[in-house]
């Protein structure tokens, strides 16, 4: 980012809040009072909004009788009546006594987003969650997502550490597939694919969730992990006459280090046998941790008239991670416009984001190396070997580097920008009739700079080489999307029809280029002169440049019915044909039906005011990861042929081509049940999933013959997934003075079983044996298996445990053997499952885990008394395991030399062999957390003539956690990140966890 | 105003209206990093850049811990002790040297995968090159590197598919075949090809298959027939020695390791090296395979030296004293450039509370004793004498570059000498044997017997992946020796089909006992 930018934008940004506060002058006002009833039953409603309809901050609810009385300044015009399940109502101030009638479920309920259109929440007929924005998260909060985490069920949000600059694993309703994308589609403003990284929090009005497969089939081919529509906030009237409505909001926190690695302490480490003592006492996760400061500062200018109205938009925020030389520094700038034209039947939506991000990522190995790192070293040296490698205590001795120096003698940084721009054009030319173009670019370009010190020891280059390493590399992602749609909204008498019908053009061009030195004269060139590289490096191995393209094109319809508001019904039509597919298989088809009925609606139930049972199904899909699959490509080998003397390069197929590849295909079907009780109080529902994936790609086994490599891309897996989710929202207390409410929502997951994972080309048997522990110490040592088969080879014993299901089906189980002491030598024994009389660590082995969650729970509370609020949200994972990887190579003291380890070696100190992976290094990692707390005050200064808002709070995030695990993080772990983040082999805890931080943050939004 | 509003209302609307039709249903994928294959064999020029491939997977072959220079492991020369927490890794070094191995050791997958990705490159080879003009000699040299590649999987696996075509249906799925026609194909394949193959030698061919290399290998297919097919076939072995012996176009070289450095082109023993290269030919990992951790520093090396395999006592006691050969074995004190002796702060120190666990007799001065404690699971960090046979090369990273011989004269040498030897001729044997033991500095043999030539055959061609064959050959593989208390089964000859190939096709069987 231009530094002058940042600076100007710091001082604009510091002013701002200085000079706030200071400004805050009486006015004149008005008192205006009613009542508030049912217009059906004419009973009076406790407990409604009554607000100045431009300024929410200023009012009232009414009493136990449907009273309320309200005082506002001489400039409010309307006042607005808002309540649960009935329309909210605007109503011009023309008198000191203004009663009202509420229609309950009438036009304007709140509307929910579900892809290409909108649809009134009461006639939605699939699993679809909105959260609005006054629900999502507060505190800390840099990643959009960050804002439901917990809120939807059956979808969950992790991250394991609190690293600033990684991406959180979203995953909606467990998995459906393993060798495409399991992520959720986002769709920003309309535009498909959109990243997170384009967002800013603050920008954010509401957030669907199109959960099952009727509703995200509109999308075709790349709903099958679900979609997630995010809408930005707009532009809306301003207040009194003025022209635009002021929004500024800044905040600061303060996050720490919540949990370390169980280590040695220096004196523990020195009762270990072979203990080196360097004499000296270093905590080493203290020397590579620091408490991390961040800021964030938002200011965004909106307004509307009649026929136009725009929201601009900037955001700026710095955070420090809370390991050494991590953090990131943002801005974000949004416009978003719209004008009417043609007397209203063109709409014209022009919405332009841009984001430039620095990120410095320090080098994440040093957690790695710290946790084995000598307690009784000294973080600096000055004896002739620490003094060559720049100072830092430095020993030879294997897989022993000072992470402090790592972090610290190292450069690794990335920027990141991104523009979205988009255009919409809607032309209504009868009323009901609507046709709409869109057209959107998404630009993303990221830069990553290295550079490896000539004085530092350890490189993932090299080892105790005094070179310098430099790379620097760029990646550009160019998406356009073009789409063209109709609708026709009509109604007769009882009967509401709505059609849509549209076509959709995307392309996704990708380009990619690295360079890469070694040998460099001074470290103060760091990565900005690769060209005075003198070390001796093949082409490939310095550089590299690769584009490649691809095209998405979809025809897509849709029909919504819905008569007397108790029938409703919605079918989808998405056929979907992609560049990505093989030559034989190119176009998809995806079908989506869903339908409802509202049995309040004929039958009159004491208490209930809606009652909604739908049912739906619906067919989605998966693209392949990466283009060219399907083709037989020749590129350059890794070696060369020598030949006469010299290398020449060796070109040889990229792959085993798949001219049949072809999209996964996900059919579900989901019953649920709506319900509202009480005038709205209380509202919810329940829903039941079932899903079947089939045509999954993956990287699967082939004979070797005929085939020259063992692996190709095929359509061959099968896996079935269900799943129960139930969410309420209670309005418990509703005085004039103070509120309660709390929503609750569950999820159960049942176990994601593989149906299928052999074809006519990959045959026999099927068992996949992942999270391979690997060097040092455990290499060829797997943890997780899975096959189609219930019948296992015969060497598995795996025999019902007590608390998990023997299931090879199941993906994510966790198999060890079972520790059972030590024998008189004092070497490990373990159980002989299949009784053979010998222990075999390969073959010995029961279910003692698995990585995926069963049970998920988040539940949210909010008070507010006056102009106080508190609010706290506890989210809690059950049923997952976790394996301690760092215990299981560091946990026993035969493994202790120059190098230290895991507490766990006190446990087993009297082991003489070992490391052996068995059940002790397995554990349940079921957790709850209070993820988010805020408590502030929101002022009311409606005497202020130029303030019209002020909320202060404090915020804290991840305050505590229960859990019994005893490594830094019990978060699920989604996929193994040694092995690309597959999902079939989830639930390790490798060593490069970021630790699990806590944070605390005061922050002001002020409203002009 | 208004009009500016419905001008651009119409230009959006054609706008849109002409991009649907132009690439409305257009979805050709578009390549530009990579060369598509129907392209790349209609220009000649691009032959000799296919070709490479089914050569340099010899890389793999030979460099890698698990290929040829670790290979020796599971015979009576090296073996990848458990040191402490280092090296057990589940277990598979220890069963490699009992022979307890089973079909999912990584080791026995990877010689499987690597040596059927050399057949089937050069089956895909063949096939791109049929329909093309003078090729006839690519044509003969990539079926005699098949049959090489063959050579092992009979070797190794026994009854494996002969696989000789790429264009097979995709859900194609071959059987096994049994030895005997493997070893029919191997020696077929080879005397078909042998007039086309070239019979010159030095730069252009070291690295690549000519007429001598291919009588080289039908010589080990011949010597080893008894075991491959229960008929002997010394005559057949004696004239493929011959037939490379008396070219005259091979000798032994001066100095035993000009094999085995950084270059070794221009060695007149080689028939078929491996050019390793830090640069172009990356595989060659004994360096660090083998050294002490603490070694590093002294030999300039940027990574960490890893510790494992070294050689067995009673291979290193073998030797005579004043072996030239034994400089290959690297043990005794370690001193550094400074000549202070190195020190090992890691060294096994005594533990109060496992009195009876091993500590390092000699404390911390870094000491390789040729004497190894045990195999597991306490091996002494500083035990074995390490795999020196490639001088250590200067900045060596993750790989290093020495050149590795497959096949070289010495063993053209001392094969003539056994082929006498079972022929009734020790007499004339030891002629050939002794040559090689005078370069060697050691005094030459009175007499040639199974026993002498065996430990010969040690001594010159160790960490060359030629022992196990020798030993099966010679009867003794299956002996009981250190570490190794029980006699292994008569079908330990051959490895077991790993477990991940038979899981991908149901026709092929698993060979007997496993």
């Amino acid at each position: 980012m231009n530094s002058y930018l940042r600076n100007f934008l710091k001082a604009v940004f510091t002013g701002l809040f200085l000079g706030l506060g200071t400004i805050i002058l009486l006015a004149q006002e008005k008192t205006i009072s009613g009542v508030v009833t049912d217009a059906e039953n004419r009973e009076t409603l406790i407990g409604v909004n009554v607000t100045a309809a431009t300024d929410r901050t200023i009012g009232t609810i009414t009493d136990l009788d449907g009273n309320y009385r309200i005082t506002v300044p001489d400039t409010v015009m309307a006042l607005s009546f808002s309540f649960v399940g009935y329309a909210t109502q605007t109503i011009e101030i023309t008198s000191n006594t203004i009663n009202v009638r509420l229609s309950p479920g009438q036009e304007l309920m709140e509307v929910v987003v579900v892809g290409y259109g909108t649809q009134r929440t009461r006639e939605v007929t699939s699993a679809v969650t909105s959260v609005k924005s006054e629900d999502f998260n507060e505190g800390n909060i840099s990643d959009p997502i960050q804002l439901i985490q917990g809120k939807v069920a059956g979808l969950s949000i992790a991250k394991p550490g609190g690293d600033p600059n990684a991406d959180f694993t979203i995953r909606l309703r467990g998995l459906s597939t393993f060798g495409a994308n399991t992520e959720p589609l986002i769709v920003i403003d309309g535009v498909q694919g959109a990243s997170l990284n384009s967002i800013d929090p603050q920008d954010i009005a509401s957030m669907d969730v199109l959960k099952d497969a009727s509703a995200a089939a509109i999308y075709g081919t790349r709903a099958a992990s679900g979609v997630i529509l995010i809408t930005t906030k707009k532009g809306e009237i301003a207040k009194d006459g003025r022209l635009s409505n002021i929004e500024f909001s800044t905040s600061f926190t303060v996050e720490s280090v919540a949990r370390k690695l169980s280590v040695l302490s220096a004196e523990d480490y020195l009762t270990m046998p072979n203990a080196t003592d360097f004499e000296d006492n270093t905590d080493w996760m203290d020397a590579i941790t620091r408490d991390g400061v961040s800021q964030v500062y938002n200011l965004s200018l909106n307004g509307a008239s009649k026929n136009s109205s725009y929201r601009v938009a900037f955001n700026y925020r710095k955070g420090n991670g809370i390991v050494l030389n991590t953090g990131f520094e943002q801005l974000n700038g949004r416009l978003n416009f719209m004008q009417k034209a043609l007397n209203d039947k063109l709409t014209l939506n022009l919405n332009l984001s841009a984001t430039l991000r620095d990120e410095t990522y320090g080098a994440l190995e040093a957690l790695t190396f710290a946790a084995r790192y000598n307690p009784t070293a000294p973080i600096t040296a000055d004896d002739d070997f620490s003094t060559e490698w720049g100072g830092y205590f430095q020993r030879e001795a294997f897989y022993f580097f000072n992470p402090v120096a790592i972090l610290e003698q190292n450069t690794l940084d990335g920027q990141k920008n991104e523009i979205l721009g988009s255009l919409k054009a809607d032309f209504e030319p009868i009323p009901g009739l609507v046709f709409s173009g869109f057209y959107s670019q998404n630009w993303r370009n990221q830069l990553y700079g290295q550079y490896w010190s000539k004085n530092s020891y350890w490189t993932p280059y090299a080892i105790g080489s005094h070179l310098g390493f430099a790379r620097k590399e760029t990646m550009d992602n160019f998406h356009q999307l073009f789409e063209f749609t109709g609708t026709y909204d009509r109604s007769f008498d009882k009967f509401n029809f709505k059609i849509l019908g549209g076509y959709s053009w995307q392309e996704n061009v990708f380009e990619n280029f690295w360079a890469f030195g070694k040998g460099f004269l001074t470290d103060g060139f760091s990565y900005h002169n690769l060209g005075s590289a003198s070390g001796e490096l093949s082409n490939q191995e310095a550089m590299s440049s690769y584009k490649s393209s691809s095209t998405l094109i979809g025809f897509f319809a849709r029909v919504n019915a819905n008569w007397n508001d108790a029938v409703f019904m919605t079918a989808n039509f998405r056929r979907d044909g992609s560049s990505m597919f093989g030559e034989n298989n190119k176009w998809g088809n995806f079908p989506g039906i869903s339908a409802g009925a509202d049995i309040r609606r004929f039958v009159d139930i004491p208490l209930v005011n809606r009652l909604k049972i739908r049912g739906s199904y619906g067919i989605t899909g998966n693209l392949p990861p990466e283009p060219y699959l399907s083709q037989l490509l020749f590129n350059i080998t890794n070696e060369s042929f020598f030949y006469n003397g010299q290398y020449i390069q060796a070109y040889a197929p990229v792959r085993v081509e798949n001219p049949d590849l072809k999209w996964e295909m996900k059919k579900e079907w989901g019953v649920g049940l709506d319900f509202a009780l009480w005038s709205y109080r209380v509202s919810g529902s329940l829903d039941y999933y079932n899903s079947l994936s089939t045509d999954l790609m993956f990287y699967a086994r082939v004979p070797v013959p005929p085939y020259p490599s063992d692996r190709m891309w095929l359509n061959l897996g099968e896996m079935r997934n269900s799943g129960v989710e139930f969410s309420v929202s209670v309005l418990a207390v509703q005085q004039a003075n103070f509120k309660y409410s709390t929503d609750l929502n569950l999820t159960k997951y049942f176990p994601t079983k593989l149906v299928r994972i052999t074809n006519e080309i990959s045959s026999a048997t099927s068992l996949l044996e992942l999270g391979w522990l690997g060097a040092p110490f455990l290499t060829g040592v797997r943890t997780i298996i899975v096959s189609e088969s219930n019948q296992l080879p015969g060497y598995f014993n795996v025999i019902d445990s007590t608390y998990y299901i023997n299931d090879p089906n199941f993906i994510g189980q966790i198999v060890a053997p079972i520790y059972t002491g030590l024998d008189s030598l004092g070497r490990l024994t373990f159980e002989d499952v299949d009784g053979d009389g010998t222990f075999n660590a390969q073959k010995d082995v029961r279910v003692v885990g698995n990585g995926l969650p069963k049970f998920q729970i988040g539940w949210g509370n909010t008070f507010t008394y006056k102009g106080a609020f508190m609010n706290f949200f506890i989210r809690g994972v059950f049923g997952h395991s976790l394996v301690n990887v760092n215990n299981s190579r560091y946990g026993v003291p035969v493994v202790m030399g120059v190098q230290s380890g895991m507490e766990q070696a006190l446990d087993f100190i009297d082991a003489t062999n070992g490391p052996v992976f068995s059940d002790v290094h397995v554990e349940r990692a079921d957790y709850v957390k209070l993820d988010n707390f805020a408590l502030g005050y929101n002022f009311n200064l409606q005497d202020s003539k130029y303030i019209s808002g002020l909320k202060i709070y404090i915020a804290g995030q991840n305050l505590f956690t229960i859990t019994k695990y005893s490594g830094v993080e019990p978060e699920v772990r989604y996929g193994d990140s040694y092995d690309n983040n597959n999902p079939l082999a989830p639930g390790l805890d490798r060593e490069n966890t970021y630790f699990r931080t806590r944070s605390l943050t005061v922050g002001i939004n002020l409203m002009f | 105003m208004k009009k500016i509003f419905i001008s651009t209302g119409i230009l959006i609307m054609v706008l849109f209206t002409g991009l649907v039709q132009q690439s409305c249903t257009k979805l050709d994928e578009e390549v530009y990093s990579d060369y598509t294959g129907d392209l790349f064999f209609q220009d000649p020029g691009n032959l000799i850049y296919a070709f490479g491939v089914a050569y340099t997977n010899l890389y793999q072959v030979a460099g890698h811990k698990f290929g040829l220079i670790g290979f020796d492991c599971g015979t009576d020369i090296t073996c990848v002790p458990q040191r402490g927490g280092d090296w057990f890794d589940g277990g598979e070094w220890h069963r490699w040297h009992r022979h307890t191995w089973t079909a999912s050791e990584g080791y026995v997958q990877r010689w499987w995968n690597v040596l059927y990705y050399g057949v089937n490159t050069c089956n895909r080879l063949l096939l791109q090159f049929e329909p093309l003009e003078d090729v006839e000699p690519a044509i003969a040299e990539l079926r005699a590197l098949r049959a090489l590649y063959y050579y092992w999987l009979i070797d190794i696996f026994g009854n494996v598919p002969i696989q000789d075509r790429f264009d097979v249906p995709a859900d194609y799925k071959p059987a096994n075949n049994t030895r005997l026609e493997v070893y029919n194909f191997i020696e077929t394949e080879l005397l078909e090809v042998m007039d086309d193959l070239s019979k010159e030698t030095g730069l252009l061919y070291y690295g690549r298959i000519n007429y001598y290399t291919a009588q080289m290998i039908l010589a080990k297919l011949y010597l080893n027939a008894e075991v491959y097919t229960g008929t002997a076939q010394w005559t057949k072995a004696m004239n493929a020695a011959d037939e490379i012996i008396n070219s005259g176009k091979y000798n032994l070289s001066a100095d035993f390791f000009d094999n085995f450095k950084e270059d070794a082109s221009n060695s007149p023993e080689v028939i078929l090296g491996v050019a390793f290269d830090q640069i172009n030919a990356r595989a060659l990992e004994i360096h660090l395979f083998t050294l002490h951790y603490n070694l590093v520093d002294k030999y300039g090396f940027e990574d960490n030296s890893w510790n494992g395999i070294c050689f067995q006592e009673a291979f290193f006691y073998s030797f005579e004293e004043d072996d030239y050969r034994l400089n290959g074995l690297l043990h005794g004190p370690q001193y550094d450039n400074e000549g202070n002796q190195i020190e090992d702060p890691s060294y096994e120190k005594f533990d109060p509370q496992n009195p009876t666990k091993p500590k390092d007799p000699d404390g911390p001065g870094l000491n390789l004793t040729p004497d190894l404690n045990m195999l597991e699971p306490n091996c002494l960090r500083q035990c074995g004498a390490r795999v020196a046979k490639f001088p250590f090369i200067e900045g060596s990273d993750r790989y290093t570059g020495n050149d590795f011989p497959i096949f070289r004269y010495a063993d053209v040498l001392l094969m003539k000498a056994e082929i006498l030897l079972r022929t009734g001729n020790a007499g004339e044997a030891a002629t050939f044997v002794n040559q090689v033991r005078s370069r060697a500095g050691v005094e030459p043999f009175g007499t040639v017997t199974y026993e002498n030539l065996l430990a010969e055959r040690g001594r010159e061609l160790y960490v060359e992946g030629h022992r196990r064959s020798d030993m099966i050959r010679f009867g003794t593989y299956f002996d009981t020796r250190w570490e190794k208390t029980d006699v292994s089964p008569d079908y330990t000859k051959l490895w077991p089909i790993p477990q991940s190939a038979l899981s991908v096709n149901e026709n092929l069987q698993q060979n007997t006992g496993y």
